[in-house]
């Protein structure tokens, strides 16, 4: 992206959360999450717009010693989505359904390549909403395991138990 | 696997994973890290997944920014962004509300407080001390006996401002446009009385005997001092007064104070101080606290002094021709009868010179008049006007024990409801975590 939000929107009295950096870096990958749990883009779009207006009127209230700027505002979406979710009652839509969107053609020439991707869709679609939700936070955003169990308020370990139990399940539905 | 997700494991222990599984998440990690791992399907795996995301695109990209206000412009994005990301701000929804049940309960509670806080004064303990030597100075004070000279007098009256007026026998009247500058000392006011009063020209303010002796004049003098103390300092000025006077050489011919509470009160303290020390004392005693009154009189008891020594002359001259009557007698009648009138005299030079000293010592000592006030807390009338780091220490002191009242009066109305409050958000917070939770289950 080749805008530019040079100001700093937290206050200097704590370690300071470059705001819009995190914006510039996070939204592609926050997108990608919420695309993951809520099943659609366009719901997708309001929810990571909602999730940045919160993180921005919360942002003082962000402390480093809890976690990484990252992991706070993939709380905050996470929340939102299944608030979103919660509203609409309804079941997520399966990702490959909702419109895994392949922008500006990058694999539009490649066949196979379509195949194998709307074949991975399927898969992490087919996958139980809490697996498809570790796998969007894993393999999308590239949290850690650490700012996994952060995001989701469960241990490390749980985090890595259930992180690997979702690996296995997607191996075994794209094998 | 479904049991598993069907159930909230934040708090579960999970079994712990083998070495060859946390290998496989470490090559997961390493693979998502694009580094190269063994296990080439892993590999496969994350770079199709990873291919496979959900892209946000140009058009989303440029869809968020809008909604964000986030634009090629720094300042305007900056700006934009400010004014859109509002919603969640402190004066919103429960939070404006909040603030503003703390804002009306303080004020209410502050309002309370004032309202209640000035009832401490009233009727306090009365304490009456009585000392001094009265008798010391009553005869002096009282006019002479069989003085049949006339007594000039003149007074000043000064009030706090500087105002004066003057009352005079002789129709005598002070400049009282003076500037305050020039103004005299009660004893100078007074010497000056005493010159016009014989025409003579006003020099140099001195000691008042000393202008006396110069005039060759007995002048009686007595001032009346009105000061004002602090609230709760009569006691302390009272000690003062005394040793201010024995520093005059002076004594306290009596003295009267009540105390009241909240450190208010009242004294009145009569004082006999060395003429020539006056000036002096009437300073000491004003830095005592505030004057808010001053009157001098002086009476010229000159012709009283000369009638006095008058008296005691004849009184010697008769004795001189008795004596010298006694030395001629030649009967016993006229012997005794001679006897009787020198024993006679004799009474009478004793009173004479004692009425002799009697006015000499009016001249000799002042009598000040010294009544004090501390008026008590929170009195209005207590203010001169002027303006002290004191005054702003006891403002300053009252408007913080006020907002503290109110603050303690607001926490005590807020606590039950907070601590419903937060009971309650404390259970729907948990029931609307939990409520997300079973979203992804259902």
């Amino acid at each position: 992206m080749s805008e530019t939000l040079s100001a700093t929107m937290a206050r200097p009295r704590r370690p300071t959360l470059q705001f819009d950096a995190l914006y510039r870096e996070s939204r592609a990958d926050l997108f990608a999450y919420v695309v993951s749990v809520v099943g659609d883009r366009a719901t997708a779009e309001d929810v990571v717009a909602i999730s940045f207006e919160r993180a921005y009127s919360k942002r003082r209230a962000f402390n480093p010693s809890r976690g990484t700027p990252r992991q706070w505002l993939f709380g905050i979406a996470r929340n939102a989505a299944l608030d979103e979710l919660r509203k609409r009652s309804r079941r997520a839509t399966p990702v490959a359904d909702a419109g895994m969107h392949v922008a500006d053609g990058a694999h539009a020439h490649d066949a196979a390549g379509d195949e194998r991707a709307d074949a991975i869709r399927a898969a992490i679609g087919g996958l139980h909403p809490r697996d498809r939700e570790l796998i969007a936070l894993k393999f999308f955003a590239g949290l850690s395991n650490e700012e996994i169990a952060g995001t989701l308020g469960i241990t490390e370990g749980n985090a890595r138990v259930r992180m690997h139990r979702a690996l296995t399940a997607l191996r075994e539905a794209c094998a | 696997m479904s049991l598993l997700h069907r159930t909230d494991d934040r708090h579960d222990d999970l079994p712990e994973l083998t070495p060859e599984q946390l290998a496989e998440l470490d090559a997961l990690d390493a693979a998502l890290l694009g580094d190269e791992i063994a296990d080439d399907a892993l590999a496969t795996l994350v770079r199709d997944v990873r291919a496979a995301a959900p892209e946000l695109g140009t058009e989303g990209t440029q869809t968020l920014n809008d909604r964000l206000g986030v634009t090629l412009d720094p300042a305007a994005g900056r700006k934009a962004l400010r004014s859109r990301l509002r919603p969640g701000g402190l004066l919103h929804g429960p939070g404006a509300v909040a603030a503003t049940m703390l804002v009306v309960v303080a004020l209410g509670g502050g309002a309370f407080v004032l309202t209640t806080g000035g009832s401490e004064s009233g009727g306090g303990v009365l304490q009456s001390l009585n000392t001094g030597d009265d008798s010391a100075d009553q005869a002096a004070s009282a006019p002479s006996a069989g003085s049949a000279m006339p007594e000039e007098r003149a007074e000043t009256v000064l009030d706090a401002g500087g105002a004066s007026s003057s009352d005079s026998s002789a129709a005598v009247e002070r400049d009282s446009a003076a500037p305050s500058s020039q103004r005299l000392t009660p004893s100078a006011e007074i010497d000056q009385f005493s010159n016009r009063l014989q025409g003579a020209t006003v020099t140099t303010p001195r000691g008042p005997v000393d202008a006396d002796r110069t005039a060759g004049r007995a002048v009686e003098r007595s001032v009346d001092l009105t000061v004002r103390v602090k609230n709760g300092g009569l006691p302390d000025a009272g000690r003062k007064v005394a040793s201010i006077t024995r520093r005059s050489n002076g004594y306290v011919a009596s003295s009267e104070m009540n105390l009241g509470a909240a450190g208010a009160g009242t004294a009145t303290f009569v004082l006999r101080v060395d003429s020539p020390k006056l000036d002096e004392t009437i300073d000491r005693l004003s830095g005592l606290g505030t004057v808010t009154g001053q009157s001098a009189l002086s009476q010229d008891i000159t012709g009283t002094l000369d009638s006095a020594k008058q008296q005691l002359a004849d009184a010697r001259k008769a004795r001189e021709a008795l004596l010298k009557a006694l030395s001629k007698a030649t009967t016993e009648g006229e012997i005794a009868s001679l006897r009787a009138r020198i024993a006679a005299n004799r009474r009478e030079l004793a009173r004479f010179d004692a009425g002799v000293r009697r006015v000499e010592r009016r001249a000799d000592l002042t009598t000040i008049t010294l009544s004090m006030d501390a008026p008590a807390k929170g009195d209005p009338t207590a203010d001169d006007g002027s303006w002290s780091l004191g005054d702003a220490a006891d403002d300053a002191w009252s408007a913080l024990r006020a907002i503290l009242g109110g603050l303690l009066v607001a926490a005590a109305v807020i606590a039950p409801f907070a601590l419903i409050g937060g009971a309650g958000y404390a259970v729907w917070s948990r029931r609307r975590r939990a409520a997300r939770e079973r979203t992804l289950d259902t």
